[in-house]
């Protein structure tokens, strides 16, 4: 075997622009919710749970020493000679954070599947930047994440999403890794993406995962250690049509695009049959264990509407409105 | 169904390892195709939910492969040439007769004529079409079947590859009658019927491979068969050949021995050949021979001193000519037997001094026992009994139960009955002898006195060999393996004086003489110098002691034959396949290892060393003559030889069978590699 008689599955990377003008004019007009009121660092337009500056009153208390003057209710103080203090429900910002699975197996599909990944986080993005939200870009190569804030900075958080993903295809592994090559540059997984995003984050909102799941090392482990901050989670299950439908037949050797591992297979329909049912099996396993554990679930092929998504499955399951 | 085997085991190998190696072929694909997925993370859970790498899920799904295998499987199946039983007529008989008689081993034709026999006879059989029947038969001076009649040709074929070439001589008769078997069955006949014949005739021809050198078969009836002579060899050719050898004491002088060669020539020039004599393989004389073509010339090669000339003797002819088997002849003298005697007598001064000679020490071992011994049952048995004693002279006393040995009983006779003696009476006086006996040559027994004696009448099948006035007074007679000898009359005889001589006999020459002569004889003492010979393949017949529980007889080649010991002593031995010395040796040892103390043998010292020894050799100026005979005669009817080429035919099936598999490995290969 050798590099150049591997075809790869990948396509140039779509030039095209990540939100058009007529579904950002769409997303403008929707709103990113959360199921949980959460604090939030800065002023936002969010009600708060915390008490704080805003037009909308919330309730009184005893004046103690020290207590902001500005805030004593002088009318009433007037009636019963008594010193209150006039309270305001605070308005917050919403934490948004959307984490990329930018693996070597998210570039298959057409579009590719990190291509799809992008386009679904500049547009919940771009809801989040538009409402005032403080917005986190991410990727599962990526050490820090991107956050950006108000929507002046739309063009920066797509441009850090273009960036994702030419240095994800940039980086495309050799089909036979070598050892020195699996020692200096090791992949991150689904897990080891999600314990550095929990060390770096210390706040709560919402996070929105877009992988494949495909990670050999499994993928629940990582989402536990979300469910441990108490983040609202969603899960963007992308999977490309060669996953989801392999035209491929006779006897083959099939190679991990990831990890170089290779396994010698002869399919037939039968074999496909059985395939569809393991595929089935892993899209029933990862529905079942977020739903269990409260973290929303979207299944989704990379060939599908962007749009379609954000607009009807996101809307339905309560993230967007 | 009825299956002929068509190929070798080897070709059969070669043809099973197909199957296999198809198979090997679609399990070790040659190149599998390289296909890039996002993970193989699914795949592998799929994978192990099949199994899909077991043997029976890769192949259910191959239909080319299960081709291939049927078509391999069809061409096994067709090599086992299946077939039925049916009434179709059997094909062409024909029996291969191969000479392989010591001419063929000639080398007139290269490699030598046995060989070209066998080319020319395979040839025959793989010219045999679909129904024919072919047998194979050896023939040299007997005829050996390898082959009954089988249409199977690598049968056929083996079995002339394992005829053995032989320095036997030849003899087609029992050939052809082996032959004729199938061919002219035998009719048998009843009371007042004509004869009928027992079977259906079978024709069939006859392949003569033969160089004709055998006797004319005048009185063979060929009947239903038909008889295709292939001669093989050359009618020029250049042999010289040893026909006669053998060694004889010299008459005149005896301490010298001769050795008498004759030497033929056979071809068309007049040669000069040295004749190299070895004894025990040291050369010790040699000669120079002049043989006009087709004549004979005799050597002779005179050998003093007897110390060295014992041992084998091999004439060499120093001669490269076509056949080697007659260059080398062998002779040898008989290893030197000194036999046991046991004299029993009570203090016989003149018996005992005549048995103390030189002559008589230089033949046999002596001892002297007392009549008391037997009286002794068991001693006496173990003496007599024990097989070590050659010979036992009873001196007027005879034992209970006769020795297993010879025996000269004096004044006595055996305890068997069967012998009797007259009255005693005196004078006697002796009348006539029969010198012609070897105990009784060179006597002059004219003027001996005898002062009484007794008639002595030997059983049936006994020989009187001393005459008297009284009648016959000594005679020899057989028991069993065994020989006894009477003498009427005592060397002494008890009188009212005491002991006294019976006989001025012991005064004169001849008594010294005539006992030598009777233990020379009766000791089984050396009779005859020079070993017996016979031709390859003949039977020869040995006189062994019994004494011993069995031989081995060692064979020019190496080779060891047991022979069973046999009451009477005679034994025929047969395998003298090979030109050369054979030696025989007693294979026990326990009979020799009694106690020495008592023992009166010294062949305890003999033991496992050569009893006998006798030569093979060719001498046949039939097998030495080599010239081929063109045609031949048998039965009265002239039979031409085949000349130039038989007929043959050359198949190339197996060769095209051999490309189609080449052809299915060679589709499976390349049918993996486009994939």
């Amino acid at each position: 075997m050798s590099d150049p008689e591997i075809e790869s599955p990948i396509t140039a990377s779509s030039t095209s622009q990540l939100l058009s003008p007529v579904w950002m004019s769409k997303l403008e007009r929707m709103e990113l919710v959360s199921r949980k009121i959460f604090r939030g660092r800065m002023k936002g337009e969010r009600r708060s749970t915390r008490k704080g500056q805003s037009v909308e009153f919330a309730d009184f208390r005893n004046y103690v020493p020290g207590d902001d003057l500005r805030f004593i209710d002088w009318n009433l103080f007037a009636r019963l000679d008594r010193l209150y203090l006039k309270l305001f429900l605070e308005e917050e910002d919403l934490h948004v954070s959307v984490i990329i699975d930018d693996t070597p197996s998210m570039h298959f599909g057409s579009p590719s599947k990190l291509w799809v990944a992008a386009q679904i986080a500049a547009s919940l993005g771009y809801i989040g930047l538009c409402r005032g939200d403080r917005v986190s870009i991410s990727s599962f190569q990526s050490t820090s994440p991107q956050v950006f804030r108000g929507r002046s900075n739309t063009s920066r958080m797509l441009s850090g999403l273009t960036e994702i993903h030419d240095a994800s295809l940039a980086a495309k592994p050799s089909s036979k890794p070598t050892s020195s090559q699996t020692d200096t540059k090791l992949l991150i997984g689904l897990n080891a993406a999600m314990k550095a995003f929990c060390s770096r984050n210390t706040g709560k909102g919402i996070i929105v995962v877009v992988s494949d799941l495909m990670d050999k090392n499994g993928y629940e482990a990582g989402l536990k250690m979300l469910l441990a901050k108490e983040l609202d989670i969603f899960v963007i299950h992308l999977l490309s049509p060669e996953e989801i439908s392999p035209t491929i037949t006779g006897d083959l050797k099939l190679v991990d695009y990831e990890d170089g591992d290779s396994r010698e297979v002869s399919i037939s329909a039968p074999m496909l049959a059985r395939y569809q049912k393991t595929l089935s099996g892993f899209i029933t396993t990862a529905r079942d264990f977020c739903q269990r554990r409260g973290i929303a679930y979207v299944s989704t092929r990379s060939d599908a509407s962007v749009e379609t998504l954000i607009e009807q499955y996101l809307r339905l399951r309560g993230l967007v409105q | 169904m009825t299956w002929i085997n068509s190929l070798t085991a080897m070709q059969w190998i070669v043809l099973l390892s197909i199957p296999t190696l198809i198979i090997s072929l679609y399990f070790l694909k040659l190149k599998r195709s390289l296909i890039d997925v996002p993970s193989t993370y699914l795949w592998r859970k799929t994978i192990e939910d099949s199994h899909v790498n077991s043997l029976w899920q890769r192949l259910r799904r191959s239909l080319l492969l299960l081709l291939q295998l049927l078509f391999v499987a069809a061409i096994i199946f067709a090599c086992l040439r299946p077939g039925w039983s049916s009434s179709q007529n059997i094909g062409q008989r024909s029996i291969l007769l191969i000479d392989n008689s010591a001419s063929m081993t000639a080398t007139d034709v290269t490699p030598c004529r046995i060989d070209v026999a066998k080319t020319k006879a395979k040839e025959i059989v793989r010219s045999m079409t679909g129904n024919d029947v072919a047998m194979v038969i050896a023939f040299s001076d007997r005829a050996d079947v390898q082959q009954g009649f089988t249409g199977d040709r690598n049968r056929l074929i083996a079995a002339i590859d394992n005829i053995p070439a032989t320095a036997r001589t030849t003899d087609l008769n029992e050939a052809m009658r082996a032959a004729a078997g199938l061919a002219n069955p035998g009719r048998v006949s009843f009371d007042g019927m004509n004869d009928i014949q027992v079977a259906e005739a079978l024709p069939a021809t006859v392949n003569l491979f033969s160089d004709g050198g055998f006797l004319s078969l005048t009185d063979f009836n060929l009947g239903n068969l038909s008889v295709r002579y292939v001669p093989i060899g050359s009618e020029k050719i250049s042999n010289v050949a040893i026909e006669a050898f053998s060694i004889l004491r010299n008459e005149e002088r005896p301490d010298e021995i001769q050795a008498y060669a004759r030497v033929a020539s056979y071809g068309e020039k007049a040669l000069e050949v040295s004749a190299s004599l070895y004894l025990d393989d040291a050369l010790i004389d040699a000669v120079k021979i002049k043989i006009e073509p087709d004549k004979e010339a005799g050597v002779t090669f005179d050998l003093a001193s007897t110390d060295t000339t014992r041992g084998v003797f091999r004439l060499v002819l120093d001669h490269d000519d076509q056949l080697l088997v007659d260059n080398a002849a062998y002779a040898a003298t008989r290893p030197v037997k000194p036999g046991n005697v046991l004299l029993v007598t009570s203090g016989n001064k003149a018996l005992e001094k005549s048995v103390e000679t030189a002559a008589v020490q230089s033949i046999a071992n002596v001892r002297i026992v007392e009549p008391s011994i037997l009286l002794d049952e068991a001693e006496s048995e173990r003496l007599f009994q024990s097989g070590d004693v050659d010979l036992v002279i009873f001196d007027q006393c005879r034992p209970q139960r006769m020795p297993s040995a010879n025996t000269l009983m004096i004044a006595a006779t055996p305890p068997t009955g069967d012998w009797s003696l007259g009255e005693k009476t005196g004078p006697v006086n002796l009348i006539d002898l029969d010198r012609t006996h070897p105990m009784m040559e060179f006597l002059e027994l004219g003027s001996v006195g005898i002062i009484e004696g007794q008639a002595v009448t030997p059983p049936e099948g006994g020989k009187v060999l001393m005459r008297a006035d009284i009648g016959s007074v000594f005679a020899i007679a057989p028991r069993g393996p065994y020989q006894d000898a009477v003498l009427g009359f005592g060397i002494v005889r008890q009188s009212d004086k005491g002991t006294e001589l019976n006989t001025d006999w012991v005064r004169k020459r001849s008594f010294p003489l005539f006992i030598y002569g009777c233990i020379d004889f009766l000791s089984g003492g050396v009779t005859q110098e020079a070993a017996m010979t016979v031709q390859p393949g003949q039977p020869i017949s040995l006189v062994l002691p019994s004494r011993f529980s069995g031989f081995n007889v060692f064979a020019p080649n190496g080779i060891k034959s047991s022979i069973e010991p046999t009451p009477g002593g005679q034994h025929v031995f047969t395998a003298t396949e090979s030109i050369g010395v054979y030696r025989v040796q007693a294979s026990n040892q326990a009979s020799a290892a009694s106690d020495d103390t008592t023992s009166i043998s010294t062949e305890s010292q003999a033991n496992n060393k050569t009893i006998d020894v006798f030569t093979s050799n060719l001498f046949s100026p039939r097998e030495s003559s080599i010239a081929t005979l063109p045609d031949l005669s048998i039965g009265g009817e002239k039979v031409a030889g085949l000349v130039g080429k038989s007929p043959s035919r050359i198949e190339y099936w197996r060769w095209l069978l051999s490309a189609g598999l080449c052809l299915v490995v060679f589709e499976w290969f390349i049918y993996h590699r486009r994939h």
